[in-house]
């Protein structure tokens, strides 16, 4: 009987991890190429229970199978593609496609798909940070603060006479693995095993595009309802359990 | 399970801050010159190391990283001039070929060293005295006033009047390029107008930018109130959950 409470609280708590992981894919509902994180729930490894004679330690028969409850097995992040939304301003950079921008931070290389970029006082191509977005040729340097972006990725300024500059092409990353990817503290993504990438994948780049986060309010919203019912159902078999164990100790026996 | 809440309390505090820059945007859309600001939003995560020293990631929320200041759209030209009443500005390329435009597109084109006004295609504009107009490299801005144009910052310099010329039969001038035109026989000869002026027309060209922000803002604010809304729904619902757990036991 204990053992049952215990495996149901388990059951609670996973319900409320899925909860804290819906709370913050909402949370970031506005946030810039942010990438939902989904949580798979395992069950506890199964043990066999066996009918055993207590004298003489024999085995009478196998019972079956049981097992204690749950437990979240893993959270993974949902690389879906965001809808592009468009903003009318020339730093802003979308992909629509499987590729990453490649960013030069103090920490080493990282990669994003938030292409909220901006010009710094120097005239680099930088993300929100200050970190630098890196073309082939290395940092992109925009000498007259204009840029101009095509489908392909080539970086361009347009000098003062109007006329069109060329300047680099956009680095973009491909991955073999998407689930090797992490997540750095400022929403750009680490590569940790260093051979994951891979030039196989197709991207475009629009211009005076945005990619906004992937998260789907009716999905997250039914997640949450979801989550919520089934803790309460849990809830509701605690207190079942309770009430039984209580008749068994209080009741029998009783006149 | 109570991560949750403070995870809803920081996605709605960012969306509030959101409303504030949004709002602040909206009561700026008449203000001359006014750059648009956006409010950037950046995940906020925890971080442990797992058993298999692999790094365990969890996100509680959101905040406002960065509150950026857009740039205006390249196709706004401060240096832009139009004209007041009917006439065209006189222009004249490099060997001094005269021609006339209504085209007040202008830029700052370099020539040895100094500045002068001209048009897109490197003609310089005209005085009434048919002199070419120097401008000082440092501004950026067409400053106008009365109809005179202050080439050196209106620092206590004479304000210089553009050429502005009339014609008694337009039908007769020959096209030079797509917004120039050339005196011909038929045109009769060009003469100063009295009544007409220029003006700046940069604010002009921001009216209409303005507008379309105004929608976008719209947009914005619409955008935020939903997901403030959804954040406070996590919250009453986290609430409700915590509410179960403490009535376990009754």
């Amino acid at each position: 009987m204990l053992r049952s409470i215990q495996g149901v609280a388990y059951s609670m708590q996973v319900q409320a991890d899925r909860i804290n992981v819906t709370a913050n894919n909402i949370a970031n509902i506005n946030t810039r190429a942010y990438k939902k994180d989904v949580v798979n729930i395992k069950s506890f490894d199964d043990v066999l229970a066996r009918a055993v004679n207590y004298d003489t330690g024999e085995l009478i028969n196998n019972v079956g199978a049981i097992n204690f409850g749950s437990s979240i097995d893993q959270r993974r992040t949902d690389f879906e593609q965001g809808y592009l939304g468009q903003t009318g301003y020339n730093t802003d950079l979308a992909i629509r496609g499987d590729g990453f921008f490649t960013i030069e931070t103090p920490d080493g290389i990282q990669y994003t798909r938030a292409g909220n970029f901006g010009i710094d006082q120097d005239g680099y191509l930088v993300t929100q940070d200050g970190d630098y977005v890196l073309g082939e040729k290395g940092r992109i340097y925009l000498p007259e603060r204009t840029i101009k972006v095509n489908m392909q990725g080539d970086v361009s300024s347009v000098l003062q006479n109007q006329e069109t500059l060329f300047l680099d092409k956009l680095q973009i990353a491909y991955f073999n693995d998407l689930k090797q990817l992490q997540k750095a503290e400022n929403g750009n993504y680490l590569n940790p095993v260093g051979a994951n990438l891979t030039n196989q994948g197709k991207s475009e780049i629009l211009q005076e595009y945005l990619e906004n986060s992937n998260v789907n309010m009716v999905k997250e919203t039914q997640d949450m309802l979801d989550a919520k019912r089934n803790y309460e159902s849990c809830q509701q078999v605690i207190k079942m359990l309770d009430d039984t164990i209580g008749k068994a100790s209080n009741e029998i026996g009783k006149v | 399970m109570i991560q949750a809440f403070y995870t809803a309390s920081a996605g709605m505090q960012a969306q509030q801050k959101n409303i504030d820059v949004i709002s602040n945007n909206i009561s700026n859309v008449n203000t001359p010159g006014y750059r648009i600001k956006r409010a950037e939003f950046q995940e906020l995560l925890d971080f442990q190391t797992g058993k298999n020293n692999e790094r365990v990631t969890t996100g509680y929320g959101t905040k406002i990283a960065n509150i950026t200041t857009m740039s205006l759209p390249d196709d706004i030209n401060p240096l832009g001039m139009e004209i007041v009443g009917e006439g065209y500005f006189a222009v004249e390329d490099e060997n001094g070929n005269r021609s006339y435009t209504k085209n007040g597109d202008f830029i700052k084109l370099e020539r040895n060293g100094a500045y002068y006004l001209a048009t897109k295609n490197n003609d310089y504009v005209l005085d009434v005295n048919n002199n070419r107009i120097q401008i000082d490299n440092n501004i950026q801005q067409a400053l106008v006033s009365n109809g005179l144009l202050y080439p050196q910052g209106n620092n206590g310099e004479e304000g210089i009047r553009l050429a502005i010329y009339k014609f008694d039969s337009v039908e007769g001038l020959a096209m030079k390029n797509k917004d120039q035109y050339i005196e011909t026989e038929y045109s009769s000869k060009p003469y100063l107008s009295t009544t007409s002026s220029v003006n700046s027309n940069y604010y002009d060209e921001l009216a209409p930018l303005a507008m379309a922000n105004q929608i976008s803002e719209i947009t914005r604010v619409v955008q935020t109130q939903m997901a403030y809304q959804l954040n406070s729904k996590t919250l009453q619902i986290v609430d409700e959950m915590a509410g179960m757990a403490n009535h376990l036991r009754y």
